[in-house]
C-alpha cells in the first residue's frame, strides 16, 4: 500500500499543525490518525470494505480539491468571506465523508477564521490547505490487500508467550 | 422502495448513493434542492436524504416547501449535516424534517435511520389502508359510522382491561390493545357482499334472509385472508380476518359461522363479540328502541358462558363507567342510562 506505515517523507516536519510530509494511509489508530493524508480503515468502514468504492470517494475528494484550490485562491484574492466559508464548509464535509482527517481540520480552521473576518491567517492557512492537498495527491490508491486494519497493539507480544 | 438524495457534493454523493443502492433502495439523484423539489413533485418518492448545504434551496428550505405542498401522501426527510447544535435541530425539525444523520455518516447507521423511515410511512399506509376498507363496509352498512367508533372503543377498553389481568399476561399488550382499536371497525366488511333486499330491509329477516346475513362473516374474513395471503406477516390483517370471522362465534358453541366454542374462538372475536352486542343493544334501529344500558349490561351478564366468554364479561362489568363514556361519547338514537 504505497507509504503506508510510518515512514518520514522527503519533507517531513508539521507545517501549522498539519504534517505536510507525513504518511498517506493510516490505520486509525489513534496515535497516529490524525497524522496520515487518510484514515484508510476508517474510509473502508464508511465504504462497507469496498476498497473500488473507497478509491473511488478519494478521486472525487481529489477532483473537488483540484476546483476548491483554485476557487479558493480566487476568493481569498478578492476577500470574499461568504464564498470562502460555502467554499470551506464543503471542503470539510467532504473531507470528513473520505476520512480525510488533517485537510478535514485545516478548512475547519480556515471556516473558523474566515467567520471572524481575519483575511490574513485566511492566507497563511491556505498554504497548509495546499500542503495537505499535496499530500493527499500524493497517495497511491487503496489496494485489495488493504483492509485498513493495523496490526492490534501488543498482539504479537501475547502470541510470544508460551 | 424509491428514494431520492439530495446532495450537491460528489463525495457524499457516492457515498450515500452506494450506501442505500446496495441496502436495496432505488436511488434518484438530485444535485440542487430545486431538482429535488421538482422530483418529488411527482408524488413518486415517498422518502428524501436531503443535505442541509445546497444551492438554490438548502435542506431546511426544501423542507419548508415540501410540507406546502398539496402531495398525495407523506414524504419523509432524513437531513445529512455536519450541525452538532441543538438549535440547528430545532431548525430542521421546525421545517419539518422528520431525522437527522451528522456527517461523516456511518453505513450501518444510515441505513438504520431510512429503514425507521420506512417504518413510519407504512405505518401511514396501513392506515390509510385501513380507513379505506372501513369506510367502503360502512357505506354498505345502514349503521353508521357512529358506530364503528363506538365499537372500536369499546374493544379497546376491554383490551386494556385484560392486559392488566395476570390471565391474560403475555397474550395482551400494548400492540394488541392498538391493533384491535385499529382493525376492529372491519368486523362487517363482508356486508358488502350481502344483497341490498336482505342487508337493508327495515324489519325483521326471515329465516332465509338471516342465513344469506350470516354469510357477512365467511365473506368478510376470505377478503382479509386473501389479503393476510398476499402480504404475509402483516399482523394487522390476520387480526382483522379473526374479527370479521369469528365475532358471532358464541362461548357455547351455537355461533356463526364455524360454531367454534370457547377458547377456539380467537380471543379478538371474543373481544367484538361483547363490544358488537353491547353497541347493537343500545343502539336504535328501524325495527326496534334503543335499550337502557341497564338492560343491555343484565343481557350480556345472562351470556356470561353460554354466550360470551365468561372473563369478558367479568372485564365488561369492571369497564362498564367506560361504556357509558364511550355511549355518550359518540351517542346518536341512544337510550338513557
Amino acid at each position: 500500500m504505497g507509504t503506508g506505515g510510518r515512514e518520514k517523507t522527503e519533507s517531513g516536519g508539521c507545517v501549522g499543525g498539519a504534517r505536510a510530509g507525513g504518511p498517506c494511509h493510516g490505520s486509525g489508530e489513534p496515535a497516529s490518525g490524525m497524522d496520515e493524508a487518510i484514515d484508510t480503515r476508517g474510509l473502508l468502514d464508511r465504504c462497507m470494505g469496498d476498497v473500488g468504492l473507497a478509491n473511488l470517494v478519494l478521486s472525487k475528494l481529489r477532483e473537488q480539491l483540484a476546483r476548491d484550490e483554485a476557487e479558493l485562491e480566487r476568493l481569498v484574492g478578492a476577500c470574499d468571506l461568504a464564498g470562502l466559508g460555502r467554499v470551506l464548509h464543503g471542503l470539510k464535509g467532504a473531507a470528513a465523508s473520505a476520512s480525510a482527517g488533517p485537510l478535514r481540520e485545516v478548512a475547519a480552521s480556515m471556516e473558523r477564521i474566515v467567520q471572524g473576518g481575519d483575511m490574513h491567517s485566511a492566507r497563511t492557512l491556505l498554504a497548509h490547505l495546499h500542503d495537505e492537498a499535496e499530500r493527499l495527491r500524493r497517495c497511491p490508491a487503496l489496494g485489495e490487500h488493504d483492509h485498513g486494519h493495523g496490526p492490534i497493539p501488543g498482539a504479537d507480544e501475547s502470541e510470544r508467550r508460551p | 422502495m424509491k428514494l431520492l438524495i439530495a446532495d450537491d457534493n460528489e463525495v457524499s454523493l457516492t457515498l450515500l448513493h452506494a450506501t442505500l443502492s446496495r441496502a436495496g433502495y432505488d436511488v434518484e439523484v438530485a444535485r440542487d434542492g430545486e431538482e429535488a423539489l421538482t422530483r418529488l413533485r411527482s408524488g413518486k418518492i415517498r422518502l428524501v436524504v436531503s443535505d442541509w448545504e445546497m444551492p438554490k434551496l438548502s435542506g431546511v428550505e426544501l423542507c419548508r416547501a415540501l410540507r406546502g405542498l398539496d402531495a398525495p401522501g407523506y414524504v419523509y426527510v432524513i437531513l445529512v449535516t455536519g450541525r452538532d447544535s441543538s438549535a440547528a435541530t430545532v431548525e430542521g425539525f421546525a421545517a419539518g424534517a422528520d431525522d437527522f444523520i451528522r456527517k461523516p455518516f456511518e453505513a450501518t447507521e444510515l441505513i438504520a435511520r431510512v429503514r425507521a423511515g420506512e417504518r413510519i410511512l407504512s405505518l401511514e399506509t396501513r392506515d390509510v389502508a385501513i380507513f379505506a376498507m372501513a369506510k367502503l363496509a360502512e357505506s354498505r352498512d345502514p349503521e353508521t359510522g357512529a358506530h364503528l367508533e363506538r365499537v372500536r372503543s369499546y374493544c379497546r377498553v376491554l383490551a386494556r382491561d385484560l392486559s392488566q389481568q395476570p390471565r391474560f399476561a403475555g397474550r395482551v399488550d400494548g400492540e394488541f390493545v392498538r391493533l384491535i382499536y385499529l382493525t376492529s371497525p372491519l368486523h362487517d366488511i363482508g356486508k358488502v357482499g350481502i344483497p341490498d333486499g336482505v342487508l337493508l330491509k327495515p324489519g325483521r329477516l326471515s329465516d332465509r334472509e338471516f342465513e344469506i346475513m350470516k354469510m357477512h362473516a365467511r365473506m368478510g374474513a376470505d377478503t382479509l385472508e386473501a389479503a393476510a395471503r398476499a402480504f404475509p406477516g402483516v399482523p394487522f390483517l390476520e387480526m382483522a380476518r379473526e374479527i370479521a370471522a369469528t365475532h358471532h362465534e358464541r362461548w357455547d358453541g351455537t355461533g356463526y359461522p364455524s360454531g367454534l366454542s370457547g377458547e377456539s374462538i380467537p380471543l379478538s372475536g371474543r373481544i367484538m363479540a361483547v363490544a358488537d352486542v353491547y353497541d347493537a343493544l343500545t343502539s336504535a334501529r328501524v325495527y326496534k328502541a334503543a335499550m337502557t344500558h341497564e338492560v343491555a349490561r343484565s343481557l350480556i351478564v345472562d351470556g356470561s358462558g353460554t354466550h360470551f366468554d365468561p372473563d369478558l364479561v367479568e372485564a365488561f362489568l369492571r369497564q362498564e363507567e367506560h361504556f357509558l363514556e364511550i355511549s355518550r361519547a359518540f351517542g346518536e338514537g341512544r337510550a338513557a342510562a
